[in-house]
């Protein structure tokens, strides 16, 4: 048995060489947040063509794929709902359009494109956190178990990492720069080394990747007055190295996302548009219930054909489950043991980070899982 | 599908119970080599006396306890916690009373005392004359004028140690218990310390009864005061002729002045955060 009290193993982190994904007839590019299209129905396009310009956050989209632009519709996402999406129909051709460029400037942040996991834009996290910022923290961590997108990032990417970095420092000026590594990312820890950086070692156990925590963790580690609260900024590494990757001309028209299921994982690297569902197959995945992110966190995947859009970085593969009922608390004090936040889960105050840590080791939650699921 | 997280530890009630159970064992082995059939029939007439008491009642009550399994426990230390001399029937009677008012008190996770604990103390006023009044002589391998459980305490110890094997052991009360019984010990007249700890109804008492999370506080500070009070007072009762009634009569008194301290530091903990905001 786990010793429990120190939070939930992290599966896996070590990186699988990327398979890419055939090319796709169909993609499917989103415009959730009002996006303008720059192209018509008809329209030929090339690949990394900016087709689309932001309007209530100010992010344009670029064409993942060279082909025409098949229609202007209402399409379902992958996380439920729908919109209005532009549909490229791929010649194959792949013709690529002149390289980005990107101004020397804050600009070049919103011009890029790249959100954060989730959906936020970078450009938005990091503006807000740019005045007297003292400890950025880029983390190759992955925020969940089973996942290593972002130890694939360091791992693959370095030289994207570096350059991201490098504007990021230039431009925010941060006191320190920081590097979170988790203890078994070894690879990742290598790559890390040329960086203009300090890498700092962090256990592998969910849910200290959460940037709060690491912000807590590594944010005050030198002695010296504790920062204000907003002077530490958490990004992940591969929000970074989709930054460096556009100021060196390929704007985020690629995601790796990584499956993973109960015995294995797989990591595809997809074009933005993709039907998740291509992924899925590409990955090889058992069949079971899908999330979308990871075990812990993860909220269902409402409608498997839905596109690869910015933010999704991970799926999951559930094994079956039994249900049965739980007991009443049997007051062993084990999700307080876990909580990160030192909180008393059963009081229901303090500040939470839903991390989901103490219903992980909860001996009496509601369902017992079958075999197959407590075997990480 | 319900909620996040969608994977879980695979911890389980009725998986603690077990472990507990298991960490019985070995005193139940021992008592058995130490005292023959006798020691036998009261372990399995106590385990099926809690198992029936629990299954009428869930049929009385709807609830669904009996696959919990605690009722493995309370069979198991309402036997170990008698001595070899008590009738043959009291055994089964402390389980079925144990049983009985766990379930009228809120049933599992609710019941402020130790079940076993409870049916030990009920049973007091029955055995009063058979109760140990020398707390001295080589405790080590065997001591067999006591309860059939205290018999050894090298095999309370493989019982302990499973425990702690399996994250179940509560260092937090175990540790303070034996500390606070040696010092008591060595306060109280005429009183030999190592003996007291060597003594298995202290061992039971520190890590087998407090192994019980449901009536064992919860957090830090009231874990390692609740270990010196049950200590201290358990070691003070048992010598002064109780001898393992003692130890019952001390963890039930802490059972109570702890839950009930517990749930009023959470509701003055809730008003001042309720204030806060
Ligand atoms: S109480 Fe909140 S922060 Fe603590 S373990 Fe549970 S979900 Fe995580
Ligand atoms: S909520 Fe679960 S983990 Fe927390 S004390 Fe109760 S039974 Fe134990």
């Amino acid at each position: 048995m786990l010793p429990w009290n120190r939070g939930v193993p992290m599966g896996r982190a070590v990186t699988t060489p990327p398979t890419s994904l055939p090319q796709q007839e169909r993609i499917i590019l989103p415009l959730p947040r009002g996006e303008t299209p720059l192209v018509r129905v008809g329209d030929p396009v090339s690949r990394g063509q900016r087709v689309a310009d932001g309007n209530g956050d100010p992010l344009p989209i670029y064409a993942p794929v060279s082909g025409t632009v098949a229609a202007l519709d209402t399409m379902e996402l992958a996380a439920g709902g729908s919109c209005l999406a532009l549909i490229l129909q791929n010649d194959g051709l792949d013709t690529a359009a002149d390289p980005l460029e990107l101004p020397d400037d804050e600009d070049a942040l919103w011009d890029s494109g790249v959100r954060l996991p989730g959906g936020r834009p970078l450009a938005q996290a990091v503006t807000q956190a740019a005045p007297g910022l003292d400890t950025l923290i880029v983390s190759a961590m992955d925020r969940e178990p089973w996942h290593c997108t972002e130890d694939a990032a360091l791992c693959l990417d370095a030289d994207a990492v570096a350059a991201g970095l490098a504007f990021l420092n230039r431009q925010l000026h941060p006191r320190r720069t920081l590097l979170a590594v988790g203890a078994g990312q070894h690879q990742a820890a290598q790559a890390a080394a040329p960086l203009d950086c300090t890498v700092m070692t962090v256990p592998q156990r969910y849910p200290l990747a959460h940037p709060q925590l690491l912000a807590e963790s590594l944010g005050r580690l030198p002695p010296g007055q504790p920062p204000q609260e907003g002077d530490v900024l958490v990004l992940p590494v591969s929000a970074v190295a989709a930054f460096g990757a556009a100021l060196q001309g390929t704007p985020p028209i690629r995601q790796r996302v990584s499956v993973a299921w109960r015995r294995g994982h797989a990591l595809i690297d997809a074009p933005m548009g993709a039907p998740l569902s291509a992924i899925l197959e590409a990955a090889a995945a058992p069949d079971g219930p899908l999330l979308l992110g990871g075990p812990m966190t993860g909220s269902p995947l409402r409608h498997a054909d839905g596109p690869l859009v910015p933010g999704i970085t991970s799926l999951c593969v559930l094994p079956p489950r039994r249900h049965r009922n739980g007991t009443p608390c049997i007051r062993c004090g084990r999700c307080a043991a876990v909580c990160p936040m030192d909180r008393q889960p059963w009081l229901g105050i303090g500040h939470c980070l839903h991390c989901g840590a103490c219903r992980y080791v909860c001996p009496a939650a509601g369902y017992t899982p079958s075999k197959e699921e407590v075997l990480l | 599908m319900n909620t996040a997280p969608y994977i879980h530890c695979g911890q389980s009630t009725a998986l603690q119970m077990l472990d507990a159970a298991i960490a019985l064992l070995p005193a139940a082995a021992g008592a058995v080599w130490f005292f023959g059939l006798r020691a036998a029939a009261m372990l399995l007439l106590a385990v099926a006396a809690a198992a029936a008491t629990q299954f009428l009642w869930d049929r009385f009550t709807g609830r669904q306890e009996l696959r919990t399994l605690t009722v493995l426990v309370t069979g198991l230390l309402s036997a170990l916690l008698l001595p070899a001399r008590a009738a043959l029937w009291a055994a089964p009677l402390g389980a079925v009373i144990a049983v009985s008012v766990k379930v009228l008190t809120g049933g599992i996770g609710q019941n402020w005392w130790n079940p076993a604990a409870l049916g030990r103390a009920a049973l007091l006023p029955l055995l009063c004359p058979l109760a140990l009044k020398d707390c001295q002589g080589t405790f080590l391998m065997a001591y067999l004028d006591g309860a059939i459980g205290e018999a050894s305490t090298l095999l309370l110890l493989v019982g302990a140690a499973y425990l702690a094997m399996r994250h179940l052991l509560p260092w937090a009360v175990a540790v303070p218990y034996l500390c606070a019984s040696f010092l008591t010990a060595a306060v109280l007249p005429h009183c030999d310390p190592m003996a007291v700890l060597c003594w298995g109804g202290t061992l039971l008492g520190a890590c087998f009864l407090s192994a019980d999370p449901v009536t064992t506080p919860m957090g830090l500070t009231f874990r390692v005061l609740y270990g010196v009070f049950t200590g201290a007072v358990s070691t003070v009762f048992s010598f002064y002729g109780w001898g393992m009634g003692g130890v019952v009569v001390a963890t039930l008194a802490a059972n109570t002045a702890f839950r009930a301290a517990e749930t009023i530091a959470a509701r003055l903990q809730n008003t001042a955060e309720l204030e806060q905001v």
